[in-house]
């Protein structure tokens, strides 16, 4: 197989209930999605009579993962920015579905979480189109 | 092919004054030989998009040189200034024909005489305008 590369990469979410997956809608104008870093966290099991450290693995700590977007400039009721930030506000358990070019690596990226942060754009009078950022904290466990 | 000079141009033929104030028109690249005087042609100067992860892009911000051409200078500073209160008229979201444009700003405007090389002696006045917009690519 060879390396791969980001462009031609799409995303797409929807709710989890469960073990069951509901109706999945594309993330449109995705920009980029940040890097995720999955973690053991170590418990120190050190006892008086040892002379060196000793620490075991305990959890696993899914971490956090954000992506940016292009904010679209429609119906703001419907629009994408306000989709995401009620499911903010509604702690709905998501999962994002990373779909990169190629057909043997699809299901390599899926985020389960919730929505923890939305940031609105920064609007300034320069060409940059406008873009907001999300932070899912991932999980397993529904809400 | 500058989607913002296309725009620019169909732009401008509907603003009031656009005939008397360039009688020769404004042209893609080159105008048309004997084409009367003011005139103005537009030039894709660069083109830089911005990208979306599905690998196209989302707006697309062009720089686009326009030149206008005269036998004085005053008369093309005249045309010059007025390309650019057009646009300072109308700088922000707007459709023209086909093309979004996001915004549009005249970054820079310089003025130089030029010899035309065919024999004869008479200088032509040139004020250029360094046009810069953003429109939807697709």
């Amino acid at each position: 197989m060879p390396n791969q590369v980001g462009a031609g990469s799409s995303a797409s979410y929807c709710t989890i209930t469960g073990t069951t997956t509901g109706t999945t809608a594309t993330i449109s104008g995705l920009i980029s999605i940040g890097a995720n870093s999955r973690q053991t966290t170590f418990a120190d099991v050190t006892a008086l009579s040892d002379t060196t450290m000793q620490r075991i693995p305990v959890r696993n700590d899914p971490g956090t993962v954000q992506l940016t977007i292009f904010l679209d400039d429609t119906t703001t009721a419907s629009n994408l920015f306000t989709t995401l930030n009620t499911r903010r506000t509604s702690k709905v358990h998501t999962r994002v579905t990373v779909n990169l070019p190629g057909n043997n690596t699809d299901d390599l990226l899926i985020y389960d979480g919730y929505i923890q942060e939305i940031s609105t754009p920064e609007v300034a009078a320069n060409d940059d189109a406008l873009r907001f950022t999300i932070t899912m904290q991932l999980s397993d466990k529904d809400n | 092919m500058s989607a913002i000079g296309l725009a620019l141009r169909t732009y401008l033929s509907g603003r009031a004054g656009y005939s008397a104030t360039i009688p020769g028109g404004i042209s893609p690249e080159v105008a048309g030989v004997g084409s009367s005087m003011p005139y103005a042609v537009y030039q894709l100067t660069s083109a830089t998009p911005q990208m979306q992860l599905s690998g196209t892009p989302a707006v697309r911000t062009e720089r686009v040189q326009v030149t206008v051409v005269s036998t004085t200078r005053a008369s093309a500073a005249v045309v010059g200034d007025w390309i650019r209160a057009q646009i300072i008229a109308s700088p922000g979201r707007q459709t023209i024909g086909s093309t979004l444009v996001h915004h549009w700003r005249v970054e820079d405007v310089s003025h130089l005489a030029e010899v035309v090389g065919d024999g004869d002696d008479e200088p032509l006045r040139v004020t250029v305008l360094d046009v810069h917009g953003t429109y939807q690519e697709s």
